[in-house]
């Protein structure tokens, strides 16, 4: 039997969780982004006008990867000194439930100032809520992002 | 923001969501057969909604429980029935109190049971998971007591200016609570 969090529930609230975690050996952020896999799906057909993705099933659509990134990279963006910084895609693990997503940065500055944009699934579901977690260490600072608030400046070391 | 700071916004707003009434109206049926002068008994049902709706999530989070949501989400609209039912037949005239306490733990774990897969992935994998249920439960606790508190100044505003009496109130109140709730299970 297919299950899906919220195809049933009074409650369908949408929401993803982003975190992010300052590797200060390699000095790259790293990002690991969950989203709902139904949420996913739609969001991917829509942009793409394609539905056979069948993520986390044996007929899973194949260079679902690329597809997943190049969504994305539109949606997640990092800016650091009027620069686009370069997230490099690392991988996806699947599950019928959830989606994880991995990204990272390198050669990141955790001591300047930098902006982030977290739209994802803004465009499908107008009450989407993108949960950002960002760890230096053992200390983390949250940060959401919806439609009325996409981008965010931040900085995480202060020296 | 601290992660107490968000999810405790994140619980309020889970009770105050506009797209899910579930909730907002069960607290309705409940604030509506007490008034100001019984604040301490609806505020101890309020919490022991609470408790139980915390312990499943609590459980979510934990991977012990796995739902089947098709079934919580009948009952859900059916707790709403009955206790509008019950209010309609009591017409607000005291009740066992205990039996009403462990009721709302009752239908605590069972509301707590609709939102458990949510919350199960929207904390799964933090590292301060006890930060997060702690403060997610706050939140939803705050706004229940939120709305529970505007329906007694609501009524109080019915009562004294509008001469609206006791019973009618709990009759006005209590059917539109029972088609709502059996709207939603038919629907």
């Amino acid at each position: 039997m297919s299950f899906s969090v919220r195809a049933e529930s009074d409650h369908p609230i949408h929401i993803s969780v982003a975190e992010w975690r300052y590797n200060a050996e390699r000095n790259s952020l790293e990002c690991a982004i969950k989203l709902f896999t139904d949420d996913l799906e739609l969001a991917l057909t829509t942009r793409n006008g394609d539905s056979r993705w069948n993520l986390a099933t044996d007929d899973q659509i194949p260079n679902a990867d690329r597809y997943i990134y190049d969504y994305l990279s539109q949606t997640v963006r990092v800016n650091q000194e009027n620069t686009q910084l370069t997230m490099k895609w690392v991988g996806a693990e699947y599950n019928m439930d959830a989606v994880w997503c991995y990204f990272e940065i390198l050669q990141f500055n955790a001591s300047a100032a930098f902006e982030f944009t977290n739209s994802t699934f803004l465009e499908v579901y107008p009450d989407q809520t993108n949960v950002n977690h960002f760890y230096v260490g053992e200390e983390s600072s949250s940060f959401v992002t919806n439609k009325d608030d996409r981008e965010k400046t931040i900085k995480l070391i202060n020296e | 923001m601290s992660k107490f700071e968000l999810y405790l916004k994140l619980g309020t707003e889970h009770i105050l969501d506009i797209n899910g009434l579930d909730h907002l109206i069960f607290m309705l049926a409940i604030a509506s057969v007490f008034s100001i002068a019984n604040w301490k008994k609806l505020l101890i049902m309020v919490t022991a909604f609470t408790l139980g709706h915390s312990l499943t999530l609590v459980l979510a989070a934990l991977h012990v429980v796995s739902v089947n949501m098709e079934l919580v989400e009948t009952l859900i609209p059916i707790t709403i029935l009955l206790t509008s039912l019950v209010n309609l037949w009591k017409k607000g005239r005291e009740q066992h109190t205990i039996v009403l306490y462990i009721l709302m733990v009752l239908f605590g774990l069972i509301h707590g049971l609709g939102f458990s897969n949510y919350f199960g992935e929207l904390v799964a994998g933090d590292q301060d998971l006890i930060l997060a249920l702690f403060s997610f439960n706050l939140g939803i606790e705050v706004a229940q007591i939120l709305v529970v508190l505007s329906i007694l100044i609501i009524h109080i505003i019915f009562e004294k200016i509008f001469s609206v009496k006791r019973e009618s109130w709990i009759l006005f109140m209590n059917g539109g609570v029972f088609f709502l709730a059996l709207s939603m299970i038919i629907g």
